[in-house]
């Protein structure tokens, strides 16, 4: 068995090229905030970023340089509102946008993960989203002849996600609400996956029902603790709630989100060293209550 | 009205908040969204008021409705105001965690009675805008997308958007049309838009005031609207949500 265990800092080194397309797993929940501070710290550059509905961090890769262009179908931050650093860096050029729907990229992944050239969707017919959308053409149904939209493939060159556990050989376990993980990942070429613990291959056998991600497709497997702060993760922890509420008001000038990135990323050499430097009782106060 | 915040016991342990005219407005646009679902229905419900419409269909007037979320979340429990479709509150109490994929598959197929809805504008033709505004003075503001609105306007069976007491949400043109009125299929497409004075159809095309609460007077609603609809010849009157129900409404929006 190959073991696969590394450190984000030599996980995205080896397997984050610049001008890659990455898939960003978590929806809402376990979204891998370590994996995207090392992409930063790495300084990685002109990434395309496709995503559904696109949190907060994906302010962290925009505000950080990483990425050229955004897929979406949403972004900003949930329930708080809107990106101020992705509405910034489209208005003056230096990020391409292309805004559809949750459901289209969804499609998209998922005839990427079937391995098909497009599916067929009524959706994206009309309204301000329909022709302004890469990747999306009209056809005629062979059968019926009625008109659909087809939504092309799309195969990110990497996915980056974080997850309960794994054995060392990447069978990952993920539970919780998956959102458009497990599509996104399995459209993509290649899984880095960073986990809250690793486990031994015999206790994955006691619960391979709980294994989302094929060990053949994932090539890192990275072990970090609370990798998904400040988001949640379903029975581990609860997402750090001053923090996002904060966060829409804490970057509305640029000069605020450098300080953001210098105190969160640059003035540390990994993502313990983040942790770390968080106020003493915080990651203890949002332990995971079933409630 | 009972306002005082320390009577009812039946808050399973939540924080009972003071009511305020913010808390009775939401309640009041959610309990005349709530009045259009009918009990056992299926609802694919969107972020901000349309959960409040949710939560007081299922506590108040239709306990076995079934609630999805577009992360994936199905068979929620939404006692408790969720900030995103994944949110853990939501998540816990949702007795199937699907798949993205699953819960827009249902709505393509058909499956969802009801798609909840808000938006930052509606226009007279029951367009949706939750893209981008346009100032007074030509300058846009860019707001975080369709996400899946787009796709519940165009597949839900029936669409009901609810929206706050703001004439400037309420336009005969949207700036820019995320969520066309154009259902697929025989689908309905948007039935209806309720806030917290009234409820205005889309039967005809156009809104028509249909209903409005009983402290409410039809020709000033119509007027402080920016746009073009008519008064209902059938107009109902509903007696506004109090009591319980709006300190019910008080505990769900404190306790995010």
């Amino acid at each position: 068995m190959i073991d696969k265990v590394m450190t984000a800092q030599q996980a995205v080194k080896k397997y984050i090229h610049n001008s890659d397309t990455v898939f960003i797993g978590g929806f809402g929940h376990a979204i891998p905030f370590a994996i995207a501070h090392e992409m930063v710290r790495q300084k990685k550059h002109s990434l395309h970023l496709a995503k559904t509905g696109a949190d907060i961090i994906f302010d962290l890769l925009v505000a950080g340089g990483c990425a050229s262009r955004l897929s979406c179908g949403w972004y900003g931050n949930p329930g708080i509102g809107i990106s101020n650093i992705i509405s910034k860096a489209v208005a003056s050029g230096e990020l391409a946008l292309t805004e559809s729907t949750n459901f289209s990229m969804m499609l998209r992944l998922h005839a990427g993960k079937l391995g098909v050239p497009f599916i067929p969707s009524p959706i994206l017919a009309d309204g301000d989203l329909a022709g302004s959308v890469d990747g999306i053409k009209t056809i005629k149904c062979p059968f019926t002849e009625a008109q659909y939209q087809a939504h092309s493939a799309l195969n990110p060159d990497v996915a980056i996600i974080h997850a309960q556990r794994s054995d060392m050989n990447g069978n990952v376990q993920l539970w919780g609400s998956v959102g458009d993980t497990i599509e996104g990942c399995e459209a993509s070429q290649k899984i880095i996956c960073s986990v809250e613990e690793i486990c031994e291959s015999e206790e994955i056998l006691l619960c391979p029902h709980l294994t989302k991600l094929p060990a053949h497709k994932v090539v890192a497997v990275i072990k970090q603790p609370f990798g998904a702060y400040p988001s949640y993760l379903h029975d581990y922890y609860q997402r750090d709630e001053k923090y996002y509420a904060e966060h829409t008001s804490d970057t509305k000038v640029s000069l605020k989100s450098d300080e953001w990135l210098q105190t969160s990323v640059f003035d540390h050499n990994d993502f313990d060293s983040y942790l770390n430097s968080l106020p003493g009782t915080l990651l203890d106060q949002l332990a995971w209550s079933k409630s | 009205m009972n306002t005082n915040s320390e009577s009812s016991d039946k808050n399973n342990g939540l924080e009972k908040p003071l009511i305020t005219d913010e808390i009775i407005s939401q309640a009041r646009a959610a309990f005349m969204a709530a009045r259009e679902i009918k009990d056992y229905q299926t609802l694919f419900v969107g972020i901000g008021l349309p959960c409040l419409v949710a939560h007081l269909s299922q506590s108040f007037l239709s306990p076995n409705c079934h609630l999805i979320f577009e992360s994936g979340l199905m068979e929620v429990a939404c006692e408790t105001q969720p900030l995103s479709t994944a949110s853990a509150n939501i998540a816990k109490t949702a007795k199937m965690h699907g798949s993205m994929l699953d819960v827009f598959s249902m709505l393509q197929r058909g499956e969802i009675d009801v798609g909840l809805l808000s938006a930052a504008q509606i226009d007279i033709h029951g367009h949706l805008n939750s893209s981008r505004l346009t100032t007074k003075s030509g300058k846009t503001l860019s707001l975080p997308g369709s996400g899946g609105a787009h796709d519940i306007t165009v597949l839900a069976n029936k669409v009901i958007a609810v929206m706050p007491s703001d004439p400037r949400r309420f336009v005969n043109d949207v700036d820019f049309i995320t969520s066309p009125n154009s259902p697929y299929g025989n689908r309905e497409g948007v039935a209806g838009v309720a806030m917290p004075d009234a409820y205005f159809s889309f039967d005809t095309g156009r809104p028509i005031l249909q209903k409005i609460y009983s402290d409410r007077n039809a020709d000033s609603i119509n007027e402080s609207l920016n746009w073009d609809s008519q008064i209902s010849d059938s107009l109902e009157i509903v007696n506004p949500p109090e009591g319980d129900l709006i300190e019910r409404a008080g505990i769900f929006l404190k306790n995010s």
